[in-house]
């Protein structure tokens, strides 16, 4: 019975955090400005969101190309021009964030085990 | 002698082009069936889960489905071990899920909103499952590269 | 009833969408599957081919590459004795000509086909007509003055040969000025999407792979059976392709047998060469629609593949067709709207061209072992939104050049800028 009533408790609460977070996002009167804000930053948001990835690789390319062709005797050799390359003992933030990420996922249990 | 393809360490990503090294780019022996198998398994749970709670409409529920599937078939074969891509498909699934709320408790805040992100709405989902999937795919090469 | 109309037609656009998804769907899957299997056969020994091979270079105004692609020539690793190359100056009026006469000098294999501008400048299926008069190898491949092969292409290519079937055979292009700007990055992604994985796959199951009129070749025997290029096609590679099926060959893919390209470097000339692209293309379509359909050479899976190819330069404006009529479903409230709409987003990163789903440039990338190339994919509506327009216009033109009974075979080509030779050191 006690543990009946935890969990009804909890479950209450999740329903009023819930229904907080809907009232906090839900605006209460739009008018046709703030209808015109919120699109505005939804927008803004999304562009952000959607092309994070490639701004970080259009201003500093780390995989531009081309794909190297190689032969059997010998390398295709290439000149390129990558100012991003004469900086690569700094450490950048988006390149120093993945290899954080993919660390910190490698110290979860392994499932397969 | 510099040498193309981004970095001049990681140029030798051509797998048996340059000396019979294994590349990064590799599906694993037996296609990594067992992952895939998972991974259709757990994201059918988890696709359920939001389906009968409720927290989303059935509309954005049957567009993270479909999402699931396209990321476990089309990640979840590649090189990397199975608690990455999880991990990796569970903070899919929680960002998916707060994008989708948060864009249909816009919509529901007033009828212009509304109608304008029904129209919009499959494009914004599109913009968190490409990022997603290829920051994924990333992740898959960096730590599969290592593994 | 107007309503109910208007929905029929919706869902019709949206089933074909359906369909080129699926399509792309089940080539990436395909592609993953037999990943490690094709790696496994790019390690194997090329055995030196006993066939003779003719390599056929046309040239228009290519002062700034042709001495690149001919040094290149030079420097193939395919027996000289079993090797003739051919470069047809097409009325040039640059140095073109002068240039390959001194390689030409020099270099026994190399000959050089000069043709005045009225006897010229007629197309490139011309050009490659004038020149196919002059080979005499067994097997001729194509090259396009501003590519920049592997040094044993040519046993890449030809080893596919062997089985009877094959009459024709394709490589894979890789974009050489990929770090130019965001259209030859962006060029680049579509590139590995529609050769690492498209054509990977349609040659793996056995469907329809595509001629791309350069970086691949014919065996000599059909392309006499077929009577050469079209001359009045555009997309003299897209009309043999079908042609070569039709007449009950295969085409196969080697995606070993890599050779760069110069990818276009403005939206101004990407504009152009895609025009010309799905114009031809269209062309094609309404030319083989018929004969591809009712062929007794394809089979069942071959034919529906072969189908979607035809029109897949339609796709863009059956797009923007269910854009317009998303309006008045909309304005009615349709509820069919909001079911086929996630479809409609999903075509805006694919399905025409070389333009692939994001999931088929993404995997394509990670199967080169590229680290973030693919983190350009969500940008990759943006070249589609603007094949929106060009695939419109070509179609409008087409139907307008039909009516007037006007050709428009001519040389429409890519102007190239040398660009490429900076990333290829002498």
């Amino acid at each position: 019975m006690v543990q009946d009533n935890t969990f009804w408790r909890w479950k209450q609460l999740y329903y009023e955090l819930r229904q907080d977070t809907e009232k906090m996002l839900m605006p209460p009167d739009t008018t046709p400005v703030m209808m015109f804000v919120t699109l505005a930053s939804g927008v803004v948001v999304f562009i952000l969101v959607m092309f994070l990835p490639a701004i970080f690789e259009l201003t500093n390319p780390k995989d531009s190309g081309p794909r190297k062709i190689t032969d059997e005797a010998f390398d295709a050799v290439f000149q390129m021009k990558m100012p991003s390359l004469e900086r690569s003992e700094e450490t950048r933030p988006d390149q120093t964030l993945v290899k954080k990420v993919a660390s910190a996922l490698s110290v979860l249990p392994d499932l397969e085990s | 002698m510099i040498v193309g393809g981004g970095c001049p360490e990681e140029n030798n990503h051509m797998g048996c082009f340059t000396s019979g090294k294994a590349s990064a780019g590799k599906t694993g022996d037996n296609w990594n069936v067992k992952h895939v198998a998972f991974g259709i398994a757990f994201s059918t749970v988890l696709s359920y889960a939001f389906l009968v709670s409720n927290y989303l409409s059935i509309e954005n529920g049957v567009i993270l489905m479909a999402f699931n599937l396209v990321f476990v078939s089309m990640t979840f074969p590649l090189n990397g071990a199975l608690t990455t891509k999880v991990a990796l498909l569970l903070a899919c699934e929680v960002v998916g899920s707060l994008w989708t709320k948060i864009f249909s408790l816009l919509a529901g805040s007033n009828e212009g909103i509304a109608s304008v992100f029904s129209f919009l709405g499959p494009f914004v989902n599109l913009g968190w499952m490409i990022t997603f999937y290829s920051v994924t795919l990333t992740i898959l090469a960096s730590t599969g590269r290592e593994g | 009833m107007i309503v109910e109309i208007l929905e029929t037609l919706f869902l019709a656009l949206v089933g074909i969408m359906m369909a080129y998804l699926v399509r792309h769907y089940v080539f990436t899957l395909s592609v993953l599957k037999n990943s490690r299997r094709q790696q496994l056969a790019s390690c194997s020994e090329n055995t030196a081919s006993k066939s003779h091979v003719s390599i056929l270079i046309p040239a228009c105004n290519e002062e700034l590459v042709i001495g690149r692609i001919l040094r290149r020539m030079l420097e193939l690793t395919y027996p000289r004795d079993r090797l003739q190359i051919v470069v047809v100056d097409d009325g040039s009026t640059d140095r073109t000509g002068r240039i390959a006469d001194q390689y030409a000098e020099n270099h026994p294999q190399i000959e050089v086909i000069h043709r005045s501008c009225s006897e010229g400048r007629r197309g490139k299926a011309s050009a490659l007509n004038a020149g196919l008069k002059k080979v005499n190898g067994e097997i001729v491949l194509c090259f396009d003055a501003d590519y920049f092969p592997r040094r044993n292409i040519v046993e890449q290519l030809v080893r596919e040969f062997a089985d009877p079937k094959v009459g024709a055979v394709q490589g894979r292009v890789t974009v050489l000025n990929e770090p130019k700007n965001i259209v030859t990055r962006l060029v680049a992604l579509e590139r590995i999407g529609g050769y690492r994985v498209d054509q990977e796959a349609r040659s793996s199951l056995r469907l329809t792979t595509q001629f791309g009129g350069t970086a691949g070749g014919f065996r000599r025997s059909l392309l006499d059976a077929l009577g050469g290029w079209d001359e009045t096609m555009l997309a003299e590679d897209t009309d043999i392709t079908f042609r070569v099926y039709l007449a009950g060959y295969v085409i196969r893919y080697v995606n070993e047998a890599e050779c760069y390209e110069e990818a276009v470097e403005s939206w101004r000339a990407y504009w152009r060469q895609r025009y010309r692209w799905s114009r031809g293309h269209m062309e094609v379509a309404f030319k083989h629609f018929g004969a591809v359909l009712k062929s007794r050479q394809l089979g069942t899976r071959s034919k529906i593949d072969a189908f979607l190819l035809l029109n897949i330069y339609f796709v863009p404006v059956l797009v923007l067709l269910s854009w317009i009529l998303s309006v008045p479903l909309a304005l009615s409230s349709s509820r069919w709207l909001s079911v086929g709409w996630c479809a409609v987003s999903l075509s805006i990163y694919g399905f025409v061209g070389n333009s692939a789903p994001f999931f088929e440039v993404g995997t394509g990338a990670y199967l080169d072992g590229r680290k973030r190339a693919h983190w350009l994919i969500s940008l990759l509506f943006l070249t589609f939104l603007y094949n929106i327009p060009i695939c419109t216009k070509a179609l409008a033109d087409l139907l307008l050049s039909k009516i007037l009974h006007r050709n428009t075979a001519a040389w429409c080509k890519t102007t190239h800028s040398g660009d490429g030779n900076s990333y290829i050191m002498n």
